[in-house]
């Protein structure tokens, strides 16, 4: 049960092997998160997830706590770190694979879905082409409306969705990726809206360029950050009504002005 | 009986979920829809409420059924010569003593608002200002009727129900409904207090104070300054009382009253139930909350600027003194959409450093809450749950607008924790469930009795999600 701060007590990440989703974890654990779920295709990368964020707990406590000698009260049990199975294209499964996940976390306050195509833009590969949209619209929108339906029968909770400010306004050199992330951000816009009504809230997460292992072959934009950047910004989201979380913040303005440009100027940007 | 899908909050406004609210009409419908809505709660759970007083998510059920029970206000019984009352559960504080006052009875114990209903206040075993002298309500329930999973008991504090007895009383609801309260009522003479009120500079004047003069008043409460600091850290006011007794009345007020009853007993005038009414209301909530630091320390400057610097006594009405919030209409509305969260501890007595740290703490990081409420607790009542133990408590508001309220709080909760003290559950909305254990070393005794009345645990709220109390 989530509490009055918005810090959650269980969580289910789907797509658990996620940097991102890894960072927002260790926060949530070193609030109030005791139960988590990490959802994925790979289960040595969600092992190995579940270590990294098992391995940070002790350290957090200790900076956190004012007295070491009364942080000990607080180390005495450890979260609980699960993993499971979930393919984002098997989207005829969806509903067995989050129904199975809810009834093995229990009650659920926050759904984090990380997982993400970044694909290689080649337009000659139709296969790899459609492979990123049924990834990152219709498997995002696949699992929003199992996932949601599950949150309304406990009354209530908070979906986190990862966007991207790709999505914003779509170049040519990003067009597959970016395409695919404007759509699952129009339909949550709208989703959040729905949604409202039965307890749920939705968070739509537009990171600028993030360092992860998805974008290690990338060169870095400008304001570029960690994904403990993103991760602080949706723990400080988390119980409020706010629906749109840009990463860092300033991104915003640089995108409100990039899609006020005409045409003609903004296809000879170098971006 | 009415159903619906209603989104639920404590009175702290904080953000919540669903819950299906399920109203009866009376005791056979309450008992029909137990039995038609237990199958749903094995899953999703189910609890009563009042009316949705307690700060803090103890009087909900995300996903589960609530049975609203304040609509049933019943009075069962009354003897009048010796002062006992049998109440249904959904009773108000507020209707009672619009019927008990103006025929020369109190409650014995009754909390910082008179809109909470006897069901909830057994089930938080609430104290009031008088706690040093009387103690908290469960030590004045003389028998209740228990709807249980398991059955129906009429539980009494001390023959073979009593551990029943005392796993509810502070249950916070979680041992099942209570149906109908039996209690024991206190004699006055007038429908006004004797209030001696006076000023302390700092903390350490307060202590004293309180600790050398809360013998000769049954009520007392100091209201302290949160945002002062360095010397004048705690300056506060300290409000003490005694019920009036005819002898202390002025002869002008015993005129005027009308009809016979009346006529016998000198005391009361007919405006108490006037007085018990809410006379204005905060219509709308604002966007943002309007009790910043810039509002709140103007009004702590005048609030004790006003208060006179000797000590002074006047007579006070029994709502203007005990209810002074009641007279405003959703005054939670005033701290925004964000809304806001009370904490309250105690430490034992012995322990006023760590009472000092938590105010420096507080007073230093200006979450700008509006007066902070210290209290001296006597006895306790011997509920396992019960939050009242001797010592200090402090009860303080706060705003959620500040992103560093969570760390500061769970701050103080190591510092009460490591004075053997405790937090308030029914006000909680924050707690780490690590330290419930440590807080109520009966806890596990609780649970054992809980389980033989519920064995399949269909009572729950989100609080006892949260805390995992169950």
């Amino acid at each position: 049960m989530k509490n009055s701060l918005g810090q959650p007590q269980s969580v289910l990440v789907l797509g658990g092997s996620s940097d991102i989703a890894k960072a927002t974890v260790k926060r949530l654990i070193a609030q109030r998160c005791r139960r988590v779920l990490l959802a994925g295709r790979r289960q040595d990368e969600l092992d190995s997830a579940a270590n990294e964020i098992l391995s940070s707990i002790v350290p957090t406590l200790n900076a956190s706590s004012p007295a070491p000698e009364i942080s000990g009260s607080l180390t005495n049990s450890i979260p609980e770190v699960f993993t499971g199975y979930f393919d984002a294209f098997d989207r005829k499964n969806h509903h067995n694979m989050i129904e199975e996940c809810f009834s093995k976390l229990g009650q659920i306050d926050l759904v984090v879905i990380a997982f993400g195509l970044l694909g290689d833009e080649n337009l000659d590969d139709p296969s790899s082409v459609l492979n990123v949209i049924d990834t990152n619209y219709s498997g995002v929108v696949s699992c929003l409306l199992q996932v949601a339906h599950q949150l309304k029968t406990q009354g209530g909770g908070e979906i986190v969705v990862l966007s991207s400010v790709a999505g914003v306004r779509v170049r040519e050199s990003n067009l597959v990726y970016g395409s695919s992330k404007a759509a699952i951000d129009s339909f949550c816009q709208g989703f959040a809206e729905k949604i409202e009504g039965d307890g749920i809230r939705l968070h739509i997460v537009r990171p600028g360029f993030i360092h992860t292992k998805m974008t290690r072959a990338m060169k870095p934009s400008p304001l570029s950050r960690q994904p403990e950047d993103v991760a602080n910004a949706i723990v400080q989201t988390l119980g409020t009504d706010k629906v749109i979380i840009w990463v860092p913040p300033a991104i915003r303005l640089v995108f409100m002005i990039l899609q006020a440009l005409p045409r003609s100027i903004f296809r000879k940007l170098p971006i | 009986m009415k159903e619906q899908m209603q989104k639920l909050s404590g009175w702290g406004r904080t953000p919540t979920a669903m819950s299906n609210v399920v109203t009866p009409e009376s005791p056979e419908e309450l008992r029909s829809a137990l039995r038609h809505f237990a199958p749903g709660a094995l899953r999703s759970g189910m609890i009563a409420r009042g009316l949705g007083r307690s700060y803090g998510d103890a009087a909900q059920c995300s996903g589960g059924t609530v049975f609203d029970m304040s609509g049933q206000e019943v009075l069962l019984r009354e003897d009048l010569e010796s002062g006992v009352i049998s109440v249904s559960s959904g009773m108000s504080i507020n209707s009672l003593l619009t019927y008990l006052i103006p025929k020369g009875w109190f409650l014995p114990v009754t909390p910082g608002t008179s809109f909470v209903t006897l069901g909830g206040a057994l089930a938080c075993d609430v104290h009031g200002k008088n706690h040093h002298q009387d103690g908290s309500i469960g030590s004045h329930v003389r028998e209740f009727k228990l709807l249980t999973p398991s059955g129906i008991v009429n539980a009494k504090p001390s023959d073979d129900t009593s551990e029943i007895f005392w796993a509810t009383v502070g249950g916070l609801g979680l041992t099942g409904i209570v149906e109908q309260v039996e209690l024991s009522l206190l004699p006055i003479e007038s429908d006004q207090m004797l209030v001696t009120t006076q000023r302390a500079q700092n903390l350490d004047e307060l202590i004293e104070l309180m600790s050398s003069t809360d013998n000769l008043y049954r009520y007392s409460v100091a209201w302290i300054d949160c945002l002062a600091t360095g010397g004048a850290l705690g300056r506060s006011v300290l409000t003490q009382a005694n019920h009036a007794t005819s002898s202390d009345m002025p002869r002008k007020t015993t005129r005027g009253v009308s009809g016979l009853l009346h006529q016998s007993i000198s005391g009361f005038r007919n405006s108490t139930s006037k007085q018990l009414r809410t006379r204005i209301s905060i219509p709308v909530t604002p966007p943002v909350s309007t009790l910043n630091r810039l509002s709140v320390s103007a009004f702590n400057e005048v609030w004790y600027r006003k208060s006179p610097a000797k000590s002074c006594t006047e007579l006070s009405p029994i709502p203007k003194f005990f209810y002074p919030l009641d007279a405003i209409g959703h005054w939670n509305r005033l701290y925004g959409k964000n809304g806001f969260i009370q904490y309250q501890f105690v430490v034992p007595f012995g322990c006023e450093p760590e009472l000092r740290s938590i105010l420096e703490i507080l007073s230093s990081s200006r979450l700008s809450s509006f007066l902070a409420v210290l209290k001296r607790f006597g006895l306790p009542s011997g509920g396992y749950l019960s939050f009242p133990t001797p010592g200090w408590t402090l009860a303080v508001d706060i705003g959620l607008a500040n992103p560093r309220v969570g760390s500061i709080l769970d701050q103080l909760d190591e510092i009460v924790v490591g004075a053997k003290g405790r937090v308030y559950l029914a006000k909680d909305s924050r707690l780490d469930p690590r330290h419930v254990e440590r807080m109520y070393p009966e806890l596990e005794k609780w649970r054992a009795i809980r389980d033989r009345l519920d064995p399949k645990r269909l009572m729950a709220s989100d609080l006892s999600r949260r805390l995992e109390l169950i």
